[in-house]
């Protein structure tokens, strides 16, 4: 199996944990503690280093060139920029399905807990993960590059 | 100036225009008159088709491609680029526009419902910004097939 291919692998199961726990433990102390500087950077640093979590490949592509042996090819990039790609388009939809449906439930006039907001940003990580990896195992195929099945 | 860049200039300008007047005053009718399914669908039809209004553009150009070449891949992969990057910033908008709400309200406290819908109003406004910006920086400052540099030569 390529190195890729075990990357995408990895990311499909433990890429939740390693931003849902942090982001989640952030949230919580939060509302245990009240809001204060470390709980707000914790959960804003995770959502962002999580949501921009795919540019790191090319950046290290692109910074490795003059190496050897080659991890990170041009189909590499294509499929992982088709994958970001489909996942941010399912995150688009997943935006526009809990505001409306929030706003539809609540009514105009109502209000909702502030704590939903990072919830809902929580939640489209959660989405955006799943889809790129999905998208990305899907389009390696159960073959391997290079190597016949 | 070649058609892609024309068109991204237009974008620049118009979308944030339509979303702002055309998002806010659904916005604004549902706070007033009361939601209704015929509104609310109206108001999703309109964040889903802006948000993914590049897709149709790239699939229209690709149908287009077989009589005429006026859209190349050079174009296509621009345009992707750009959806990219606007995506990007659209996430770093989200990220910020539910963290400052959080931070300055506090867990316990609420927020009106209707912030949902502005910010999305707000993300379709910061894609268009962004995707516009994207592609008009990655065509430069001369056309396609450098058509400044050839009325320099002339």
């Amino acid at each position: 199996m390529i190195q890729t291919k075990i990357e995408s692998w990895f990311y499909f199961f433990l890429g939740y944990a390693c931003f849902l726990i942090p982001g989640s433990v952030a949230i919580f102390i939060a509302y245990d503690r009240g809001i204060s500087f470390a709980p707000a950077l914790m959960f804003t640093g995770t959502v962002i280093w999580a949501g921009l979590f795919w540019l790191l490949p090319f950046t290290f592509g692109k910074l490795g060139k003059g190496k050897k042996k080659v991890t990170f090819d041009e189909r590499d990039q294509l499929i992982q920029k088709k994958s970001v790609m489909a996942a941010y388009v399912v995150l688009w939809l997943y935006f526009v399905a809990a505001s409306v449906t929030a706003w539809c439930i609540v009514g105009p006039h109502g209000s909702i807990s502030v704590n939903v907001m990072p919830l809902t940003l929580l939640g489209g990580l959660v989405i955006f993960t799943f889809v790129q990896g999905l998208a990305s195992l899907i389009q390696y195929g159960r073959s391997d590059k290079g190597e016949k099945q | 100036m070649n058609r892609s860049q024309e068109h991204a200039l237009v974008w620049l300008f118009l979308m944030p225009l339509g979303a702002a007047i055309g998002g806010g005053l659904l916005v604004g009718l549902v706070y007033v008159e009361g939601p209704s399914l015929r509104r609310t669908l109206i108001f999703t039809l309109f964040a889903v088709w802006t948000g993914l209004f590049w897709l149709w553009i790239l699939l229209q150009q690709k149908k287009r491609r077989k009589n005429k070449v006026t859209f190349d891949e050079r174009d296509e992969i621009i345009h992707k680029k750009a959806a990219l990057a606007g995506y990007v910033g659209v996430w770093l908008y989200f990220v910020t526009a539910c963290v400052v709400p959080w931070w300055l309200v506090g867990p316990q406290g609420t927020v009106s419902v209707n912030i949902l819908p502005i910010i999305l109003i707000g993300g379709i406004i910061a894609f268009s910004i962004v995707q516009s910006l994207a592609i008009l920086i990655q065509y430069g400052r001369s056309g396609k097939n450098g058509e400044n540099l050839t009325q320099k030569i002339e």
